[in-house]
Order: structure tokens, then C-alpha cells, then sequence
């Protein structure tokens, strides 16, 4: 067939933009090739075509700018990864905290340890070996023992001199208690016995047996291995033996277990309790902003009115119909969550004004006994022991 | 007479340029797709930072796709924001062996003719269904801050210049490369409507536009 054999020049004019992109029938696209080898007309047109196509590429192009960004963190934002950001920092804090007091906790009880255990010969000499003083025997001691030429006994004088390491273990352990690991820390560094330092030689004094780190380090495996030996009783006698000279297997064996028992858990507890301080104010930080929010969305929300339902209907959503909460349901669920926020601020904080703003707002939902969640309120305040 | 029929070739002056491109735009299509795929496989992990990539990485093509579909920057904006949200909420079913971009530009297309359709009922109500061409009176409005020169707001003039009817189809055909049986598919016309419409819309342009070819 030839170029124009029965189809004018418009027909292939207007089939080019269909051949240019490929998209003719198999034998009207050879038909119209042929046309287009032969005629100079519609090999510009196709050219244009492909000039077309290159400027649309080259000038389509939007510019780098920073639109772009701004519009990604937009997305981010409405996709509430900034949110969540917040609260992955808040739950690291929390970790961090904990991990710094459990170490402050561990370096302490392993110092206090290291420390029975260097001088557990004095403190059972003191407190065992010596039996615990009567009051009559309290009041005679207060003054030294003078001999009659008024010169002081020796054994006087020698119990003077251990007068600081008199405080028995179990006053040292009360103290710790109450006022956590750090004070049992202090408690340690007053108590260094100076005084028979000298006696334990070949061993370091232990002139500030503090929480300083190097002590610390020095002591930490002495403390860990007695520990060790006394919680399993499974070490041999022989083995014991090879400790340092002045750690006799004796002075060792007479350490009470008990006591160096109550003594770890007590500062473990101290710890604890500050975690868990920490965790509680994580803990209602995040529940307040939860009832915050909340309070903001519930007094967003359209009303059962004329314009408030307008809104509603001009509101996107992308929820099929059967998946929409209707209004009340919608209410109900964020009452839900509130009344959750409210019981929680109150069973957590320590404000009484706070706890009482809680413990109203739950009052006012129980006392509706029409509302869905009337029962969940009433059940709150049985807890909260609010009824 | 050679074979025209292979992707999409023009038969008389550019067919051997284009199979010379072939090689080097498909190693970059096979590194850029497999850096997709982490990004996606991270993201469906729960990797926020890597989703952030990837709105990064298609949010200009999504846009300039949907803006010359919508011709509202506002409108455009939201749709590219709504199609991120669903597609974030619809993530773990997408499989990451595929594409990203064309499930994504899928679901900003369908958001997107919610409203072109919307805006071709109005049209039809105020008998404007056969709006004519008219760069002169076309706004780029905010567009303009997202264009360097001058010859890319003329161009975005123009396409705003043409009926709804028409740029959808030039813009399905030339930003997102689809046949004309997609574009009848998607836009629920006739392939020879597709056939007529781009054979107006690119003569249109070439007229508007011949300094620039």
C-alpha cells in the first residue's frame, strides 16, 4: 500500500501521536510507518514530538528547595513520629536512671563488704569477743580505769583507742536503712579504725574506705570472694586459708553471714526504692499528658448540633462507614481513656490538691448512671478506696 | 523495515539513542530499587527514620505528579500527605520484592480522582465540561517558589492552561510513562479517548511551548 493509497495526509498526521507511543494496532502501525519513511512532513511532526517529550523531562522538574523537608516533617509529624520520639527519650531516661543508682548500689555494697571483711577480726572482737556492756558497765567504761598511782590502764587505754570502732555493726546497718546507699557509704568513712590500722599489717590500711573509685576497685574482689565463699559454704577450708595473712581463716569464719546478708539486701532496697520514685514520676509526667490531651480532643469534638454535625460531615475520614464510631461512641471512648489517665494521676502522685482534681473527675462519671462508663468509674474509685 | 515495536520507539530518529541509554538506566533502576527495598523492609520493622527516607525519596516526584493531576498546590499537598499517612498505615502488607513508588503514586492517584472527578461534576454542572485552553489566564500560585526558571513556570503555565480532562491524561502518559489502556483503565474512558485527548494536549503544548523545543 502506498504512503497515500486511500487515506489522506491529516489521517497520518493525527495517528503519529499514537505511533510515537507505540500504541497502534500491528497492521495500522506498519501502515502508517510506511507513510512516514516517505513523507518529510511527518517526520518533522515526530521529531516534535520527541523534542516535546525531552522538554517536558528537562522543564517539569521542581526545584530543590527547602519546601521539601519541611513538608517531610510535616508527614512525620502528622504520622506522630515526633510524639513517639519523646517518649522513647523519657523511657531511656528512666533506664539510665536506673542503671546509674543499681551501679551506685553495687559499688556501695561491695565497699561496705570489702570493708567487714578487711577488719572482720576487730568488729567481732568488739562484738563478740568482748560481751555487750550492761548499763552499770556502759557508765563504768565512760571513765578510763586509773590505776592507783593515777597512771591509766593499759587495756583502758587500748580500748579508748578503739572507742571509734565501737559502733556495733548492727547501728551501722540501721543507719544505712535509713538513709539508703550513700549514707552507708559516709557511715563507712567515719568509721575507718584508724587506730588499729597499724595491726593489720602486712594488709593497706584502710584509711578512708570511701566510695572512692580506686578502694573500690582494690576491695571489690577481696568483698566478692567472701561473699561468694560465706553465700555457697562450698569453699574448702584449705582455700581459705591462702587468703592474705591477716584475713585468718578464724577471723573470717566468725564474720555473722546474716548480718553481711541483711546488710547487701537493705542497700539493694534503698536502691530500689529510688527507681522505682524515679519510674512513678516518669509515670504520672506521662499520664498527665495523656489526660491533656485527651481533655483537648473532647472539647474538639462536634457537637450533636446543626454546625457541629456540618463539621463532621466536612471532616475527612478514611474509614468505611461500618467502621466509624458514631459520635456517643466516640465520647464514650475518650471518657474511657480519661477516667484510665484520672485513676492513675491519682493513684501515683503525692499531691493531695491533684489527687482530689482525679478523684472528682471520676466521682462526676460514676455518678451517672447512665453513662457507659459508669462502672469502670465506680470500680476506680472502689480501688482508689474513694467509694 | 525494523521492528518499532520495542519500547516505546520512535521509528525514524531517535531508536538507537534510546537502546544505547538501556544499560546504564538499568543498573541505576536495579541499585536505586534495592536500596528502596531496605528502606521499605526497615520501615516495616518499625524503623521511623527509614520511612522519613523514603517520604524523602518520592515526595517531589508524588508531588508534581498529583499537582499536575489536582493543578491545586493546596490540594496537591494534601494528597501527597494523605497518600504517606495510608500507605504508613498499610505498610506491613505491602510486599517489599515490588516497587514502592507505584503502590504509593497508586494510592495518591486514587485519593486524587476522588477529587479530579469531583471537580469534573462541577464542571459539568456549570456546562464547563469543554473548558477551552487558556495558559494566559492560568495562576501557578505557590507552585512558583518550587520553580528555578523561567522556562519550567511557562511550562507549568501551559499545563495548567489545558481542561482537567486533558492534563490528566498527558500527565498519566508523560510523568508516569502508562499506556494509553491504564490511562483508559484509571480515568474510565475510552483508549481512543486517551488517543484523542493526548493528540490535543501535546499539540496544545507544542504551540505554547515551540521556543522552548
Amino acid at each position: 500500500m502506498g504512503s497515500g493509497s486511500g487515506m489522506d495526509h491529516a489521517y497520518f498526521k493525527d495517528r503519529l501521536s499514537a505511533l510515537f507511543d507505540n500504541e497502534l494496532p500491528p497492521q495500522e502501525k506498519q501502515i502508517v510507518e510506511e507513510h512516514v519513511r516517505d513523507c518529510a512532513e511527518c517526520q518533522a511532526a515526530l521529531a516534535k514530538l520527541q523534542q516535546l517529550e525531552d522538554a517536558v523531562k528537562r522543564h517539569s522538574e521542581l526545584a530543590d528547595t527547602d519546601y521539601w523537608e519541611e513538608s517531610a516533617q510535616k508527614i512525620e509529624r502528622q504520622l506522630g513520629f515526633d510524639q513517639q520520639t519523646v517518649i522513647t527519650l523519657v523511657r531511656h531516661k528512666w533506664y539510665e536512671r536506673g542503671l546509674a543508682w543499681k551501679a551506685l548500689a553495687a559499688a556501695a555494697s561491695l565497699a561496705v563488704l570489702a570493708y567487714i571483711g578487711l577488719n572482720s577480726d576487730k568488729i567481732l572482737r568488739q562484738q563478740d569477743l568482748e560481751p555487750s556492756p550492761t548499763p552499770a558497765e556502759e557508765k563504768r567504761t565512760e571513765t578510763p580505769q586509773v590505776s592507783p598511782l593515777g597512771i591509766p590502764h593499759a587495756d583502758s587505754a587500748a580500748a579508748q583507742k578503739a572507742e571509734p570502732t565501737k559502733k556495733p555493726l548492727a547501728t551501722v546497718r540501721d543507719e544505712a536503712a535509713r538513709k539508703g546507699a550513700g549514707a552507708v557509704e559516709s557511715q563507712v568513712k567515719v568509721e575507718a579504725p584508724k587506730a588499729e590500722a597499724d595491726e593489720l599489717a602486712p594488709l593497706p590500711a584502710p584509711k578512708d574506705v570511701n566510695v572512692s573509685v580506686q578502694m573500690v576497685r582494690e576491695s571489690t574482689e577481696l568483698g566478692k570472694q567472701i561473699v561468694s565463699d560465706y553465700a555457697t559454704n562450698a569453699v574448702p577450708q584449705k582455700s581459705r586459708a591462702a587468703a592474705p595473712a591477716a584475713l585468718s581463716a578464724e577471723s573470717i569464719r566468725t564474720v555473722p553471714d546474716e548480718a553481711v546478708g541483711r546488710l547487701e539486701e537493705e542497700s539493694k532496697e534503698a536502691a530500689v526504692a529510688q527507681i522505682d520514685s524515679a519510674v512513678v514520676d516518669s509515670m504520672l509526667v506521662w499520664w498527665r499528658k495523656k489526660r491533656d490531651a485527651l481533655e483537648t480532643v473532647r472539647s474538639a469534638l462536634p457537637g450533636d448540633n446543626a454546625i457541629g454535625g456540618l463539621n463532621k460531615m466536612a471532616a475527612p475520614t478514611n474509614l468505611k462507614p461500618a467502621e466509624r464510631l458514631s459520635p456517643q461512641q466516640t465520647r464514650d471512648e475518650i471518657e474511657r481513656q480519661l477516667l484510665e489517665a484520672w485513676y492513675n494521676i491519682a493513684r501515683l502522685t503525692e499531691d493531695a490538691e491533684e489527687r482530689g482534681e482525679a478523684v472528682t473527675e471520676i466521682r462526676k462519671v460514676a455518678d451517672q448512671r447512665r453513662s457507659h462508663n459508669h462502672a469502670v468509674a465506680v470500680d476506680y474509685l472502689r480501688q482508689l478506696g474513694e467509694e | 523495515m525494523s521492528d518499532l515495536s520495542k519500547s516505546r520507539p520512535d521509528p525514524v530518529t531517535k531508536g538507537t539513542e534510546r537502546r544505547e541509554e538501556f544499560p546504564d538506566s538499568t543498573v541505576n533502576q536495579i541499585v536505586e530499587k534495592s536500596a528502596e527495598r531496605k528502606l521499605v523492609e526497615a520501615a516495616q520493622n518499625g524503623d521511623k527514620k527509614a520511612f522519613g527516607d523514603l517520604i524523602r525519596l518520592h515526595q517531589k516526584k508524588l508531588f508534581r505528579y498529583i499537582y499536575g493531576l489536582v493543578g491545586s498546590f493546596d490540594q496537591a499537598e494534601d494528597v501527597v500527605q494523605e497518600a504517606f499517612v495510608r500507605v504508613y498505615g498499610a505498610l506491613n502488607t505491602f510486599k517489599p520484592e515490588f516497587a514502592f513508588y507505584p503502590w504509593l503514586s497508586t494510592i495518591a492517584r486514587n485519593i486524587a480522582f476522588t477529587q479530579v472527578n469531583r471537580e469534573e461534576r462541577k464542571e459539568s454542572l456549570d456546562n464547563l465540561t469543554e473548558k477551552g485552553f487558556d495558559t494566559a489566564s492560568a495562576e501557578l500560585g505557590p507552585l512558583e517558589r518550587l520553580l528555578d526558571a523561567e522556562s519550567e513556570k511557562r511550562f507549568y503555565k501551559a499545563l495548567m492552561g489545558m481542561p482537567v480532562t486533558y492534563r490528566s491524561v498527558f500527565v498519566l502518559r508523560h510523568f508516569e510513562n502508562m499506556d494509553y489502556v491504564q490511562i483508559a483503565h484509571y480515568l474510565k474512558i475510552p483508549p481512543g479517548t486517551v488517543d484523542s485527548r493526548l493528540y490535543r494536549a501535546r499539540k496544545y503544548l507544542m504551540d505554547e511551548l515551540k521556543d522552548l523545543l
